[in-house]
């Protein structure tokens, strides 16, 4: 008997070939789809961030140079600045190691005071520990008033 | 059977198994010639469905919420909001109707062609128990979707038991968890309908199907009997 079994599996017939092959393709595909469903069902969904935009003030309260700051939907310190060219918005969290960053209007530049780390006007982290640039907030201005997207609660 | 492997690597050392005894047993065995015919292999479906129903039922228990308040809303929050949980309700459902109708062929098919009779008592016995236990989880799952139909099919389920001499009372009480229906009913429904009953079920097809194995399928009593090859059925003489 087990010489007849390893003839068939040795000379395996186109027929069997493809019935092997359709069979294994169907129980694949079947369970693999629902794995994939499966998982997906299993998912949570993920809420989509949404973005309000919110009244921060008027042109005129913000001269060039000048800087405000606010707090954002999530209770954390943000900075509103008027870098001379447009109206930016940061957050004021270093992104070194969380302390707060400081607005320098003479150099026009964020300072950390922490570890001596320095942001350019656009944010961008140019001198110091700081790994990354600050975060920034959406600005939009409107009949000169200024509008920031911040993340509804 | 001297066949002793050179090589044997970590798996073969640490689960030493012989798996091509354990293909030969699972999938080599010979079978009469009638078993060709798909509705003498009507009881493979029922245990293929309750694999089915067990992976989609537990995936369902992770949205269903058994309270009266809740259990229609997270039915409909399932078939309704979850990504492809309509699609897992919709097997459980359809594979649910397809294990109760192919489980009562399966019995039909048994009894009309005398394959429960001695030495087969035992399978009978149990397959009748398997019926049973497919009703009873039909019944309770019926019941969870909590529409009014599920309303009063526990009414009309629970009413029935109670109707039984002596101890009806007790069983409907017992099943209802109070003296009517209510919170504790839908909770008692779901606990026996999702852990209780399918337990019970997974061991009782297991026994079966070892009962079967033991016996061999039984031979074709009317009819087909001259077909079968001498010597290929593992059944009684």
């Amino acid at each position: 008997m087990d010489e007849k079994k390893e003839k068939t599996s040795e000379e395996l017939s186109r027929r069997d070939f493809l019935a092997n092959t359709a069979m294994t393709l169907g129980l694949v595909g079947s369970l693999g789809a629902g794995a994939v469903y499966s998982v997906k069902y299993l998912v949570p969904a993920k809420k989509k961030a949404k973005f309000i935009d919110v009244l921060m003030g008027n042109l005129k309260e913000l001269p060039a140079g000048s800087a405000r700051e606010f707090i954002d939907g999530q209770g954390k310190k943000a900075l509103l600045v008027n870098n001379g060219q447009e109206i930016k918005a940061f957050s004021k969290i270093c992104t070194h190691l969380g302390c707060e960053v400081e607005w320098h209007a003479e150099k026009k530049e964020f300072y950390c005071p922490c570890h001596e780390g320095f942001f350019d006007a656009n944010g961008k982290n140019i001198a110091g520990p700081p790994p990354r640039p600050l975060d920034e907030y959406k600005v939009t201005v409107k009949d000169d008033n200024i509008f920031v997207a911040l993340k509804e609660v | 059977m001297e066949e002793v492997k050179k090589e044997t690597g970590w798996i073969d050392k640490s689960l030493p198994v012989d798996w091509g005894k354990v293909k030969e047993e699972a999938i080599g065995e010979i079978l009469p010639q009638h078993m060709k015919l798909w509705w003498y292999c009507l009881g493979g479906v029922p245990a293929l469905m309750f694999m089915l129903l067990v992976g989609t039922g537990m995936l369902l228990a992770f949205y269903y919420v058994p309270h009266p308040d809740k259990a229609y809303e997270s039915v409909a929050h399932i078939t309704n909001d979850i990504p492809y949980g309509w699609w897992l309700r919709s097997l459980h459902r359809w594979g649910a109707e397809i294990m109760v109708v192919t489980v009562s062929l399966h019995a039909i098919r048994v009894f009309a062609t005398g394959a429960y009779r001695h030495p087969r008592e035992v399978c009978w016995i149990s397959g009748a128990l398997l019926l049973l236990l497919t009703f009873g989880l039909g019944f309770t799952g019926y019941s969870l979707v909590y529409t009014q139909q599920s309303y009063w099919a526990m009414t009309i389920g629970t009413g029935i038991a109670g109707k039984t001499p002596i101890i009806g009372s007790f069983i409907s009480r017992f099943m209802m968890g109070g003296e009517a229906i209510g919170p504790d009913t839908l909770n008692r429904f779901f606990i026996i309908h999702a852990a209780i009953l399918p337990v019970l079920l997974f061991l009782l097809i297991i026994f079966h199907i070892i009962v079967i194995r033991l016996h061999g399928v039984a031979e074709h009593v009317v009819g087909m009997q001259r077909e079968i090859v001498r010597g290929l059925s593992r059944g009684d003489e």
